[in-house]
């Protein structure tokens, strides 16, 4: 599309927010931080898809290869974006059940009931992983 | 920066409160909108659209904006407030905190001038379901005296058609073909009650990739509504019936949507 202007119009596709209008929670709502959170958690999943399968082709490197991967998963840091993984898991998919409820005409005018609902599972679950993560192994 | 309290002079309190005011100006050839600072004295009952009206009149003769009814009827006043869709003519400046004000025009539609963007897109959108004006719920009985010469009805369609849902919907603002919020939401109306539409045909005309399928569910449409409309309801409603009637011909107890 041009950039020249019109009749003193912008061009349309210019004056759409574009991804702005994805990320900034700026004036907006709860249903808006619940469509924010879904993506980047989705985001996070798809990195970690890439991470697992590098980790994978590590293991094909032999047994010692495979006990320097185990050193790594008992790292303290890789635990923390372990923490970090099931937390995009479970919001992802606890986010995902409401969405799969509402975008099916059940509880739509519950649908904020519904998130706070979920993020308190997933607060539960995410502190009871972690507590797990670790103080077991 | 204006002396006179914003609103009618009959009503300045004895002491008003300077507010700043950052509002989004853009002028035909403009590529990129700018910011221009305005202080506006106002009182507790001031309006954004109050302030918009002083400064046009007080300060700057070149800002452009549009309004009607003053009374949140007409939909034509609608502008984002500190990044939130609002009608600036209900908006109270007391009720929105300390700090600047940012006033920009409505998100997701051409601007033509300062405030004023084109509406053509949603009233385009409008077209296609036939969009019932009034509901026939709503008529009057028979009985009823016309005491205001409002004929057979008695209230209109809820929608005020301002655009707010449009502007704060974020797939409208990455899918130019997606139908919008306020288009399914009249689609969903017709559906419901068809008054001599053919509810098949605006089924079919949603139940697409740029229809009601497109929405992301962030409800903004429903939160920013002034009207009450609540189109997010409405689009997920649309999915129940048509998910319903895709599932009665899966087994064999109904005819395509399409067909009907």
């Amino acid at each position: 599309m041009s950039e020249t202007p019109q009749a003193g119009r912008l061009p349309v596709a210019a004056r759409r927010r574009g991804i702005r209008g994805w990320v900034g929670l700026r004036g907006r709502h709860l249903g808006a931080a619940a469509f924010l959170m879904n993506r980047v958690s989705g985001l996070l999943l798809v990195g970690y898809l890439y991470l697992h399968l590098g980790v994978l082709f590590l293991l094909t490197r032999g047994p010692g290869s495979w006990s320097s991967v185990v050193a790594l998963f008992k790292n303290p840091y890789f635990r923390g974006l372990e923490s970090l993984l099931i937390l995009a898991i479970l919001v992802h998919a606890l986010n995902g059940l409401r969405l799969a409820l509402v975008g099916s005409g059940v509880g739509v005018s519950h649908q904020k009931v519904l998130f706070v609902a979920a993020m308190s599972v997933t607060a539960v679950l995410i502190a009871a992983a972690a507590i797990a993560m670790f103080t077991v192994g | 920066m204006s002396e006179a309290v914003a609103t009618a002079p009959d009503q300045r309190p004895a002491a008003g409160q300077t507010r700043r005011f950052v509002v989004s100006r853009l002028k035909p050839g403009d590529l990129r909108p700018r910011f221009d600072d305005f202080e506006v004295v106002v009182a507790d009952w001031t309006t954004v659209l109050d302030v918009l009206r002083d400064i046009r009149v007080h300060q700057d003769r070149s800002l452009t904006l549009r309004y009607s009814c003053c009374h949140a009827s007409c939909g034509t006043c609608g502008v984002r407030v500190n990044g939130k869709e609002v009608l600036g003519c209900v908006t109270n400046v007391a009720g929105l905190g300390a700090g600047p004000i940012v006033v920009e025009p409505l998100a997701n539609t051409p601007v033509q001038h300062d405030l004023v963007v084109d509406m053509r897109g949603l009233y385009e959108g409008l077209q296609p379901p036939q969009r019932p004006l009034v509901r026939q719920s709503e008529r009057k009985r028979a009985d009823d005296a016309d005491r205001d010469g409002a004929a057979e009805f008695v209230r209109f369609e809820d929608c005020i058609e301002c655009g707010l849902c449009l502007s704060a919907c974020p797939i409208v603002g990455t899918d130019p073909r997606y139908l919008g919020p306020a288009a399914l939401a009249a689609a969903w109306r017709v559906a419901q009650e068809p008054r001599g539409a053919d509810p098949a045909a605006v089924l079919a005309w949603v139940d697409d990739e740029h229809g009601c399928w497109r929405c992301h569910s962030s409800f903004e449409c429903s939160e920013v509504c002034p009207a009450g409309v609540d189109p997010a309801g409405a689009i997920m409603a649309l999915r129940r019936e048509l998910t319903a009637r895709k599932l009665r011909r899966l087994m064999g107890l109904g005819r395509r949507v399409d067909d009907e």
